[in-house]
């Protein structure tokens, strides 16, 4: 465990400094998804201005749950980024075999293998807003509500990466499962808003089947004192489920794998 | 007059090639179109739920809204026209020299494109007008002439959207990194354009801001003629106006490439 540990961060050293190399790319990237929140961000001012509420919620309130859903989408996409581009540029290519010869666990050096500073961006906005959000709302930050926000997070990038890990992982069936991953990720949108502004198969379908919601959604619940009862604890369960079904997912698919002849 | 009518079929036939690139990708057809069905999702109940407690909202009611946000939706793919990833491939696969010693203007080979790009996709996505009609009860105007001003104005935008971005895309000759580029493009003009909430519902100072940006003429424009929110005795108006806008762009547009190009440092080898 040790030596993964050890490994890992070599890895990861390795992968900033060959960033580094380009500068100005570095920057426009870590500013690039900061852009895309701005204009999610723009529109819920901009309509909040025109209403009190929105279904009972202030906009200080739900760029609290918009926070909490960036900041862990942001994890997700700086440390395992690198699931986007298994089918095209590992699989279809035949790279992936570099991975097999070699005594590491193959998914641990795929990730390990790609740092994305894009990501940056996305977790400057969501910890911003939840800074934000919770000094306006008068959230306070004692031990306990800051354990808990860090496990909610936390568990909240493993849902990511869970989901990411099963999509993904059909490249070993379809060689590029791109379009599944991307369009089964996107569904995340829903969990911007409060849940309750949809209907309740929406609601059941992001609380338990693409659980997004359940770790932006019920925590920031949670953290403003409503009632939502043993929801407020699901996160970290849902998201170990995931992993472990994602990685299910994974090591069938390995065991099918064959190179791509060359 | 055969001079012309040749020239017009080169670029038609170089256009044509972007349709059959897409109907080709089928994976990707059907989960955009899953993808452009989540966002209307989400819009529309977003949008429902702002509506829950008035009846109007700055002279606007919720079918007007709900409207003009999912006719917005369905042309929101308009704000871009992937010439910024183009040049950040040509640049990387050092293809650019190749390209411009072609017999055929680069610019308006690429634009050719984009507009049948445009299109093939606003075809493509038929099931979703379907779905906006039948279960979200989209309202489409009686009066012929708001089509005819919905046709002319999207042809209108997606040049100016082009032409826009193609000054964006001379940044890559600088900075060879074109993805960061493209979302930082997206991130602003997926507001701007009026993509993600009308125009007449943001304050003055910011409707102002984004009537000076290329995008609304591409989506918001379009969009608030087939919705109603821009009457048809408008039309001859704003048409001229987005006339201005393309021919304006067009020149600046070739005026910042010929400066940049001399810029390009061609990758690899």
């Amino acid at each position: 465990m040790t030596s993964y540990t050890r490994m890992y961060f070599d890895l990861l050293a390795q992968n900033i400094k060959t960033k580094l190399e380009y500068r100005v790319n570095f920057f426009i990237g870590g500013i690039s998804t900061l852009a895309g929140q701005v204009a999610g961000l723009l529109t819920l001012w901009v309509v909040m201005e025109t209403i009190p509420t929105l279904k009972g919620w202030t906009l200080n309130q739900l760029l609290l749950i918009y926070g909490l859903l960036v900041l862990s989408k942001s994890l997700n996409h700086m440390f395992a980024d690198n699931l986007w581009r298994l089918g095209w540029a590992y699989i279809r290519t035949g790279d992936f075999d570099r991975y097999l010869v070699r005594p590491v666990n193959p998914l641990f050096h795929l990730i390990a293998d790609r740092f994305c500073e894009d990501g940056i961006g996305n977790f400057v906005v969501g910890l911003g807003l939840l800074i934000y959000s919770s000094a306006a709302l008068d959230i306070p930050w004692n031990l306990v509500n800051v354990l808990y926000t860090l496990l909610m997070v936390l568990s909240g990038s493993l849902v990511f990466f869970g989901i990411n890990l099963i999509t993904s992982s059909l490249s070993f069936w379809m060689t590029d499962s791109l379009p599944v991953m991307w369009g089964v990720f996107e569904t995340h949108e829903f969990a911007k808003y409060p849940l309750k502004i949809y209907h309740n198969s929406v609601n059941v379908i992001f609380t338990w089947i693409l659980p997004f919601g359940i770790a932006s959604y019920y925590p920031a619940s949670h953290l403003l004192g409503h009632p939502v009862g043993w929801l407020a604890w699901m996160a970290p369960l849902m998201a170990l489920l995931l992993v472990l079904v994602g990685y299910g997912v994974w090591k069938a698919g390995l065991s099918r794998y064959t190179g791509a002849g060359s | 007059m055969t001079a012309v009518l040749n020239k017009l079929g080169v670029y038609w036939e170089v256009g044509m090639t972007q349709a059959k690139a897409r109907m080709a990708y089928s994976a990707w057809f059907w989960a955009s179109l899953f993808v452009q069905t989540v966002g209307l999702l989400v819009m529309v109940y977003f949008w429902s739920a702002v509506y829950e407690n008035q009846d109007s909202i700055k002279g606007q009611s919720v079918q007007q809204t709900l409207n003009y946000i999912m006719l917005a939706r369905m042309l929101s793919g308009l704000t871009g026209s992937g010439i910024i990833q183009r040049f950040g491939q040509l640049l990387n696969r050092g293809e650019l020299a190749i390209e411009l010693l072609r017999p055929v203007d680069f610019q308006f080979q690429n634009l050719a494109q984009a507009l049948n790009r445009w299109f093939t996709d606003l075809l493509m996505r038929w099931q979703l007008w379907v779905m906006a009609l039948v279960f979200f009860h989209l309202q489409l105007p009686s009066d012929p002439l708001a089509y005819l001003y919905f046709l002319i104005s999207l042809v209108l935008g997606c040049i100016i959207v082009f032409f826009f971005e193609w000054m964006i895309a001379c940044i890559v000759f600088v900075t060879t990194e074109s993805w960061g580029l493209n979302v930082l493009k997206e991130g602003v003009a997926s507001f701007l354009s009026g993509a993600l909430i009308p125009l007449t519902l943001m304050p003055d100072w910011l409707r102002t801001v984004a009537n000076f940006t290329p995008f609304s003429k591409a989506v918001y424009v379009p969009a608030s003629f087939l919705s109603g929110l821009t009457p048809v005795s408008d039309g001859p108006r704003m048409l001229l106006e987005l006339v201005l806008w393309a021919v304006g762009l067009c020149l600046l547009s070739r005026f910042i490439f010929a400066k940049m190009v001399k810029h390009a440092t061609i990758q690899g080898g």
